[in-house]
């Protein structure tokens, strides 16, 4: 189903090469629709760095810090974000590509590494509480590919544009096989009712493996991967966000707004008050705005932006956007 | 506008971070809380009916 | 000038952080500080819920290639209503502050057992020190005698002795290595019953 979504945004992009979502907008409904789009977009991705960076931050102070307290924590990894924004983009994706290799390796690890733990039956019945629930019902974890949003805005900074629909096939297949991993050792890990109570189920996947007596405790390890992996995803977000908002308001130097997003996200990040909240906030309220913002949304923007360039191109003959203008 | 291009792979990379991150939190918890057992036939499905529409649509 | 001075206060000021963090200068834990409980026992209380028993050993027992002294055990308990308040109780008479996470066997009474020690096993799971691979033996004495009778003789190291002793189910039939985090799965699931080994305290 992804896969069918994707290939439609790259489709549907495919009439607007090196131009983003705020840029359609932009062509679609002029500028009040090109800053409410962008704006939202900005206040998804705050809502995303802040929640993942507080849950991840109580994770962190739960396993290994328990003495200190949960702002520092994120202070830490601010800090690291703000420091690698002003690197610049191409410097935060090259070493991201560097980083993913040895979290795809930590995910694959963990789960051929607890075979000897695995109980098979955890996947009966096969279709869990029913066929509506599980296919039909079961369409809202499309939540999951959250990723779609940033393919959004990925179009401008690829070398090769012609490349943009494999790209975005590609990742979208790897990120099913990776979910898929991930599920798969959880099920046949526990059963479903501590699976739903766990935090961090991976990690305390990890704390089974173990071979003979020599190899014990790797989890350790795997935390400081995924620690520096957390930090590349977050500089990443942080980037697109102060992008838009350079974009939106035609910024020339971005030095002030990049602190001053900074202090909006540390913010944000303390306001829930426990681990309930940011588990709700994490599940519930990003599973809507992902279906509401990144699919209906911005798909029925980009299907109004297909019909308005072939109407224009009826009429005309020809279609330029002037990227200048937007 | 940053004027600075990337790679394919550095793409691909970008895309895959975000799911990856939030499996290590909490995003498998979700699906099995919502599909249950069926979790694995929820995360197939999905996938092979996207496939099956990419190779019809080339 | 002025920008210049600026980034080297802002780095004085990262620097600082850092270090008050990870460092910590008023509170640093070595290995010498703690006291690793190697084995927990549960009994049912003379004048509280619970009877915890903790046995101890000294942290540079725990290594191989130690030299060939038995290395020194300590076994004390406490009693409480549920094993953190028998932790923070132990934890005041002990000199250094309890850490189980080179708990190897946990071990409860037949006449424990027969109560039911689902409350147990919960508050363990739940516990981020104790690890999932830790053994469930039920002990046919009390815990308390079950871990005192233990006097490996050959084995200098009673943590590699707690490590050694669930391997004979690969070769006997006679025993199961059942650890912690398999029983507490099969004490949630619906279609598996838990089940642990009943052992009396007889060593060498």
């Amino acid at each position: 189903m992804q896969f069918g979504i994707v290939y439609l945004i790259s489709k549907l992009l495919g009439k607007f090469p090196r131009l983003d979502i705020v840029d359609i907008s932009n062509f679609l409904g002029g500028k009040w629709l090109k800053f409410t789009i962008g704006i939202l977009f900005i206040l998804y991705f705050i809502f995303t760095i802040s929640i993942l960076l507080r849950s991840f931050s109580e994770g962190l102070k739960i396993i290994f810090f328990p003495r200190t307290s949960v702002p520092v924590i994120m202070l830490l990894f601010l800090i690291a974000i703000v420091i690698s924004s002003k690197l610049g983009f191409q410097a935060i994706s090259r070493s991201n590509l560097f980083i993913i290799g040895f979290v795809l390796f930590t995910l694959f690890f963990i789960f051929f590494a607890n075979i000897q733990n695995f109980t098979f039956q955890g996947m009966l019945p096969l279709l869990g509480e029913g066929v509506q629930s599980t296919f039909f019902a079961g369409l809202s974890n499309l939540f999951a590919f959250g990723g779609i949003s940033y393919l959004y805005f990925l179009s401008p900074y690829l070398k090769d544009e012609k490349s943009y629909r494999k790209v975005a096939l590609i990742s979208t297949g790897m990120s099913g096989i990776c979910l898929l991993i991930s599920v798969a050792t959880l099920l046949f890990l526990s059963p479903t009712t501590i699976i739903q109570e766990e935090i961090f189920p991976i990690y305390l996947a990890s704390r089974y493996i173990e071979f003979g007596r020599f190899f014990q405790r790797l989890d350790a390890v795997f935390l400081l991967i995924w620690i520096i992996s957390i930090t590349s995803f977050l500089s990443i977000s942080f980037c697109f966000t102060t992008k838009i908002f350079q974009k939106l308001f035609r910024l020339q130097y971005s030095k002030w707004y990049i602190s001053l997003f900074s202090i909006i996200i540390f913010g944000v990040g303390l306001l829930p008050k426990d681990m309930y909240q940011i588990i709700f906030l994490e599940n519930t309220v990003y599973q809507y705005i992902i279906l509401i913002l990144v699919l209906a949304i911005s798909l029925s923007l980009l299907v109004f932006a297909n019909i308005k360039y072939n109407k224009l191109e009826k009429k005309k003959g020809v279609v330029s956007i002037d990227k200048a203008s937007l | 506008m940053i004027n600075k291009k990337i790679g394919n792979l550095e793409a691909i990379a970008l895309v895959i971070t975000v799911m990856v991150n939030h499996i290590v939190l909490n995003l498998p918890k979700s699906v099995i809380s919502s599909t249950k057992s069926g979790a694995i036939m929820n995360v197939i499905f999905i996938t092979l009916v996207a496939i099956r529409n990419c190779l019809l649509n080339f | 000038m002025i920008k210049h001075l600026y980034k080297y206060i802002v780095i004085v000021i990262i620097a600082t952080l850092f270090y008050s963090t990870f460092v910590g200068a008023h509170s640093v834990q070595s290995v010498d500080d703690l006291a690793y409980a190697v084995a927990i026992g549960f009994d049912v209380g003379e004048n509280d819920r619970i009877k915890v028993t903790f046995q101890f050993t000294m942290p540079n027992s725990t290594g191989e290639g130690a030299s060939s002294e038995v290395a020194p055990i300590v076994v004390d308990h406490s009693e409480a209503a549920c094993i953190e308040s028998a932790v923070n109780l132990m934890n005041t008479f002990v000199s250094k502050e309890i850490n189980l996470s080179h708990c190897k066997v946990i071990v409860f009474s037949e006449e424990f057992a027969k109560q039911g020690i689902s409350k147990e096993i919960y508050s363990l799971m739940n516990k981020v020190q104790v690890r999932p691979d830790s053994n469930i033996i039920i002990s046919t004495s009390t815990a308390e005698e079950y871990i005192k009778s233990v006097k490996p003789s050959l084995e200098n190291l009673v943590a590699k002795f707690y490590e050694i002793l669930p391997r004979s189910s690969e070769y006997t039939g006679f025993t199961a290595d059942i650890k912690l985090g398999e029983f507490f799965s099969k004490l949630e699931s619906k279609s598996e019953e838990a089940i642990a080994i009943l052992r009396q305290p007889c060593f060498f």
